[in-house]
C-alpha cells in the first residue's frame, strides 16, 4: 500500500474577477445619464392612463413648476439647478439657451415636472415662453408608479 | 560582484477588483433604473395674430372647466370616454354629421380655464393622444400588419399625412374675470 499524498484543495482563481467587475462597470458607464439637477421644488407628479415610455438625453432642460409651500399659493420655478419665481422664467431660460449651438437646440428636450395641482394658467404662461424661445420639444412627466399601463 | 538575479514578480493586480468595485457602486447609485415615464409633446411654432380657422364640423370641442369638469360638444362627459370619442370623431366610421369630414382635415380643440388643474388637464389630454394613437395603431396594422412603432419612417410619414393628430390648444380663459 501506498502512502496517501497530504491533498491540498486548490483555491478558487480569482484573477478574472476584476474582468466581470469591469464588463459590469462598462455596461453601467454606457447605461448611465448622470444627472446634473435634482428636484428643490416638493412636487406630486399627476397620474395618467396613457403615456409613453421617454428617454433622457445629456443636453435636456429640467423644469420644475410647483408650489412654495402647503399653504402657500405662490409658484416657484426651478431650471435644472436655480430656483427662482415665475417672472425671472423667460430671462433665465434666455440665459439658458445661450450655451446650445444652434444644430442642438432643435434636440433639446424639456423635462416638465410639474405639481398636478397647479393651476393651469402658469403653465399656460410657461408653454407659450417655450414656444417663443423655440423650445419645443416638451416631456410631461407623469407618476412613475402609475395607474396603468 | 556577483549580481543577485531579482524574480520578475509581476504587477500585483489583485487591488484592481476593488478599484472596479468602487467605480462600479459610483455608476449603480448615479444610474436611473426606474424608467421615466410621460407624455412627449412637441409644441406649435410660436406666432402673433389671429389663429386659422378651420370649418365648425371638423372641429371637435372640448373644455375643462376651473371645477376640472370636461364638455365635449357642449355636453358633460366623463374622461374614461373621451379617447373613443376622439377615436370616433377622427375616424367617422357611420359618416355621422358629427364627426369630422375626412381624417386629414379633423381638429381637436382643447380649451381650459385659467384655473384648470394640471392633473385634470392632463388626464384629458393624454386621452385625446390615446385616441390618436390607437387610429396610427390601426392604420399601421391594416397597412403593414406591423405596430407603427416598428414601421420605417418613410411609411410612419404617410400615415402622420392621412392622420395628422391636429390638437389645437388656445390660451386658456379666465372666466372669474369676465363676470
Amino acid at each position: 500500500m501506498y502512502r496517501r499524498k497530504p491533498r491540498t484543495i486548490p483555491e478558487i482563481s480569482t484573477a478574472s474577477l476584476p474582468d466581470i467587475i469591469f464588463m459590469l462597470l462598462f455596461f453601467f458607464m454606457v447605461v448611465t445619464v448622470l444627472r446634473n439637477s435634482s428636484s428643490e421644488i416638493k412636487v406630486y407628479l399627476p397620474s395618467v392612463f396613457h403615456f409613453n415610455k421617454i428617454d433622457l438625453e445629456p443636453g435636456d432642460i429640467y423644469l420644475w413648476i410647483g408650489k412654495a409651500g402647503e399653504q402657500d399659493d405662490n409658484v416657484l420655478v426651478q431650471l435644472n439647478d436655480k430656483v427662482f419665481p415665475l417672472e425671472s422664467l423667460e430671462a433665465q431660460l434666455t440665459l439658458l439657451k445661450q450655451k446650445y449651438s444652434i444644430e442642438d437646440l432643435e434636440e433639446v428636450q424639456v423635462h416638465l415636472q410639474a405639481d398636478r395641482s397647479i393651476q393651469m394658467r402658469y403653465l399656460a404662461q410657461a408653454k407659450t415662453l417655450l414656444r417663443k424661445l423655440d423650445l419645443r420639444k416638451l416631456i410631461y412627466h407623469i407618476e412613475p408608479n402609475n395607474l396603468e399601463s | 560582484m556577483k549580481k543577485r538575479r531579482r524574480k520578475n514578480n509581476g504587477v500585483n493586480a489583485g487591488s484592481m477588483a476593488d478599484i472596479a468595485f468602487l467605480l462600479l457602486i459610483f455608476f449603480l447609485v448615479a444610474t436611473t433604473i426606474a424608467q421615466e415615464k410621460g407624455l412627449k409633446v412637441i409644441l406649435p411654432p410660436y406666432y402673433e395674430g389671429e389663429p386659422g380657422k378651420a370649418s365648425d364640423r371638423n372641429v371637435l370641442s372640448i373644455r375643462i372647466n376651473a371645477d376640472n369638469k370636461v364638455m365635449v360638444e357642449g355636453q358633460e362627459s366623463r374622461v374614461e370616454d373621451l379617447s373613443d370619442l376622439t377615436y370616433n370623431f377622427i375616424i367617422n366610421p357611420l359618416v355621422l354629421s358629427s364627426g369630422s369630414l375626412s381624417p386629414d382635415k379633423a381638429v381637436v380643440s382643447l380649451i381650459h380655464d385659467a384655473r384648470t388643474e394640471y392633473q385634470p388637464y392632463l388626464m384629458v389630454y393624454s386621452a385625446i393622444e390615446n385616441g390618436n394613437d390607437r387610429i396610427w395603431e390601426e392604420e399601421a396594422q391594416k397597412r403593414h400588419r406591423s405596430s407603427f412603432n416598428l414601421l420605417s419612417v418613410a411609411d410612419r410619414n404617410s400615415i402622420r399625412m392621412k392622420y395628422p393628430r391636429r390638437i389645437s390648444e388656445a390660451d386658456p380663459i379666465d372666466f372669474s374675470l369676465i363676470q
